[in-house]
């Protein structure tokens, strides 16, 4: 019985251990620095807290989460989570016009919050001399988690959980067929 | 105890168990060694991973688990909740918790990163009455981007039923299905629902390029669809008819409607056959095509937000020349196929990417219960330009043209019943494209597993 | 060649065939012999020993397969099949008894093979089976292959079954050994 309860506390322990963070933390702070980044009256441009947002869904960052269209567009240029000569690289070829320039005009005017609410690469700010990229609008730009029930909506509904709670249904309804099954035999 | 009675309880208990959490799930090809060509004897999933049937349970504590008394019947120790609870024959139960702790030394950077990832707190469950079954699993992630303030990470995006990202995490649901058994001896299943995706050596490690690439893993690669198992003495095999993964959708301007919606639903097939011509050795090959009218840019964001064909073909081999050994390996073709259409730089470029991914891998049981695992990877990927600059990199063909190799070494202890814990040494050379589980670097991780 | 002359090669050779056939049978080398079993949906189960004596007795030959070593590979599976099921305390071997006049020996050097009847007892029961062979002979030592399939129920054994896994009733058994004349 001793060695049972030793052998779960074990297992539930590792479930609340909180390591030291930082995840690619210090990516907002390397874009500020690599590209010169000051805003008037020497403000923070990191509007959010830790400035995540400009390519992650939450300030928290996360893996997979970086589906904002900044984000999308870095990653294309070779960016990867944990990777600081990554981003220094994708950064500079966003400065040296290789790519269409979306939005690094406005990052030196310390329009960081810009980037962060842009929903597609069309609504990036432009440069002056480049212009957006002709992108069809009716293609979707992004992929969303979560089970939405209809097409044409794009919040959640308590019928994403449909499926596995008809399945629980009908599982019950199952054992309890197979329960009765059973009593017959006995009897 | 009034026999309706004990179904409303039975009932609820179902009920209650299966307001779970999500689950990578086990899956142990090096199973070979023991004479267990075929993974249906232990597990519901005819081709691996998932719940384990009684007689699953029972050579965990068997052929798995390090013995402390010599060839000792394991007696009820191995059943749900430690045999407690005597279930019915007909159904199965199993809750899973798993965490990992990641720690990465990157490229080019400096300090070394650390995270938990609770991988997994899960319920699963199985009933099967006469040849009908009905299977499921559902569970909960802690959020992608983590709890607010910590490291705690979740995951398993694709899979998720609620709304991702969130700040308190996600209902997942990696399986479920309804199946029917076909056959004298019952070596076919037919089933419906989620299912993992039959192709190549299913193998616990998701982050392996094999699978992660090929979108082949048992993290959160499931896709809904029809598949048709065969099990045999000297043949087995799956075929699946790939219908999409409905845990995701598409999203695009207000408007946009069904198509927008249902753009990155994947529909196609896969498929692996098993040649068995002895109880230790399997030859295999897979073949898996899709199409959908978004590529997965949030996995592979070397591809256009456009329609895509994916293909891959690969063979595998399974081989334990002496019990305590065996090896693994698998080389698979990768075709990514887009027409023309403007990238995320905004370059159109109509693409053909070419790769190769290989992974050859040892398990070496020096004693029951204690695993040596190593392995190498290679991944090699080509950018067929179609007549228009590539548009990523200058010189070269950017993100997809590339070469990566990873090295893996790990211990692996099953230590105690239902539980067992692993370290793992990961070396990566590069971020190959898809491969959203491994980073350039080196990194460890510690794993800690338990089932009831 | 006149009548004594032939009469003579007849006898030479007929004798030479009856030394060959007539002559005791020792085995040497080591032995193999294997059971194939299966269970539901493809599960395969392969057990084997090398242990094995020939016992010639001049009309009949006795093969006969101590089964203290048999292994699967799997230690607790081992200890149910020899303990529960073929319960080797008491039939401690599996004996397969020929008569020597159905076995086509090869002449000289060479290969023979064939279907022949014999009478095989396990676990205090016996049955009369049919095995195929093949025998080669070289310079003196015979090579034997044979086959045999056993039902498990004909011996009054016990189907194996653990944790729902059931074991099918129908084998095949395969012996090779080699023997000196």
């Amino acid at each position: 019985m001793m060695r049972r309860l030793v052998l779960v506390l074990s297992v539930v322990s590792t479930l609340v251990v909180a390591s030291p963070a930082h995840a690619t933390a210090e990516f907002p702070g390397l874009v500020i620095s690599t590209l010169n980044i000051a805003c008037d009256g020497g403000a923070s441009p990191l509007w959010d807290g830790q400035g995540c947002m400009i390519c992650h869904t939450s300030d928290q960052g996360g893996l997979g989460t970086a589906t904002h269209p900044f984000g999308v567009q870095m990653r294309s240029l070779g960016l990867s989570a944990f990777n600081d000569s990554a981003l220094k690289t994708a950064l500079g070829e966003l400065q040296t016009g290789n790519t269409a320039c979306n939005g690094i005009a406005q990052l030196e005017a310390c329009e960081w919050q810009t980037l962060a609410d842009a929903s597609s690469l069309s609504a990036l700010p432009t440069c002056g001399d480049g212009g957006a990229p002709d992108i069809d609008a009716s293609v979707p730009e992004a992929v969303i988690y979560g089970c939405a029930a209809a097409p044409t909506t794009t919040t959640h509904t308590s019928e994403s959980n449909a499926v596995p709670i008809s399945i629980a249904a009908v599982m019950s309804g199952m054992l309890g067929v197979a329960l009765v099954r059973r009593r017959r035999k006995r009897a | 105890m009034a026999w309706w009675v004990r179904v409303a309880v039975v009932t609820g208990c179902v009920l209650a168990c299966l307001l779970g959490a999500s689950r990578p799930a086990y899956a142990f090809p090096w199973m070979i060694r023991e004479g267990y060509t075929g993974c249906n004897t232990c597990h519901a999933d005819p081709s691996g991973a998932g719940i384990l049937t009684q007689y699953g349970r029972g050579m965990e504590e068997v052929v798995l688990r390090m013995p402390y008394k010599k060839d000792a019947d394991p007696g009820k120790v191995g059943n749900f909740l430690f045999g407690a609870v005597n279930l019915p024959d007909q159904l199965l139960l199993q809750t899973d918790l798993r965490n990992l702790v990641l720690a990465v030394i990157p490229q080019g950077g400096s300090a070394v990163q650390a995270s938990d990832y609770v991988m997994q707190v899960d319920q699963s469950a199985q009933l099967k009455i006469g040849r009908f079954r009905v299977n499921g699993s559902i569970g909960y992630s802690p959020p992608a981007g983590g709890y607010s303030g910590t490291s705690i990470y979740g995951g398993a995006l694709s899979a998720s039923l609620t709304s991702q990202p969130s700040s308190w995490g996600s209902i997942v649901a990696r399986q479920y299905w309804l199946g029917f058994d076909l056959g004298k001896d019952e070596e076919f299943l037919l089933r419906v629902g989620r299912m993992n995706v039959p192709f190549g050596i299913r193998t616990v490690e998701h982050p392996f390029l094999v699978r992660s690439v090929t979108r082949t893993d048992t993290n959160a690669s499931q896709e809904h669809g029809v598949t048709l198992a065969y099990s045999g003495e000297k043949l087995r095999g799956e075929v699946m008819a790939i219908l999409g993964n409905y845990a995701i959708h598409g999203s695009g301007a207000p408007g946009c409607g069904f198509s927008c919606w249902d753009a990155p639903h994947e529909r196609g097939g896969s498929a692996f056959a098993e040649y068995l011509p002895s109880n230790h050795v399997a030859i295999g090959a897979s073949a898996l095509i899709t199409y959908a009218d978004l590529a997965r840019t949030d996995l592979d964001p070397s591809l256009n937000a456009s329609p895509i064909w994916r293909h891959a073909y690969g063979i595998h081999a399974r081989v334990s020349p002496v019990k305590p050994v065996v090896v693994l390996a698998e080389v698979d073709a990768l075709l990514n196929s887009q027409p023309f259409a403007p990238n995320a730089s905004g370059v159109s470029t109509g693409e053909n990417h070419f790769g190769m991914v290989g992974l050859l891998q040892a398990d070496v049981q020096v004693y029951q219960g204690i695993h040596i695992l190593a392995a190498g990877e290679l991944f090699d990927g080509h950018i067929h330009e179609n007549g228009s600059e590539c548009g990523l990199t200058a010189g070269s063909c950017g993100l997809y043209d590339t070469t990566t190799a990873t090295a893996w070494i790990g211990a692996w202890w099953f230590f105690a019943p239902h539980l067992d814990a692993r370290i793992d040494a990961v070396y990566v050379s590069g971020d190959a494209p898809g491969a959203t589980s491994t980073r350039p670097g080196t990194s460890l991780t510690i794993q800690l597993h338990g089932y009831l | 060649m006149n009548r004594a002359t032939v009469l003579l090669a007849t006898l030479a050779l007929a004798s030479t065939v009856a030394i060959s056939a007539d002559a005791k049978i020792t085995r040497s080398g080591t032995p193999a012999v294997a059971f194939h079993a299966s269970g539901p949906a493809g599960m395969k189960i392969v057990g084997s020993t090398n242990d094995l004596d020939i016992d010639d007795q001049g009309a009949k030959i006795v093969i006969r397969v101590p089964l203290r070593n048999l292994a699967t590979g799997i230690a607790l599976r081992d200890d149910h099949m020899r303990n529960k099921y073929l319960q080797i305390g008491t039939y401690p071997n599996a004996e397969l008894t020929i008569d020597r006049s159905s076995i086509h020996f090869p002449n000289g050097d060479g290969t023979g093979s064939g279907d022949a009847p014999g009478s095989m007892a396990i676990h205090g029961h016996s049955k009369n089976v049919t095995f195929h062979y093949v025998l080669a002979r070289a310079s003196g030592t015979l090579h034997v292959q044979g086959t045999v399939a056993l039902d498990v129920r004909d011996y009054s054994i016990d189907i194996p079954s653990y944790l729902g896994v059931t074991v099918k009733p129908d084998i095949d058994v395969e012996v090779q050994f080699t023997a000196t004349e």
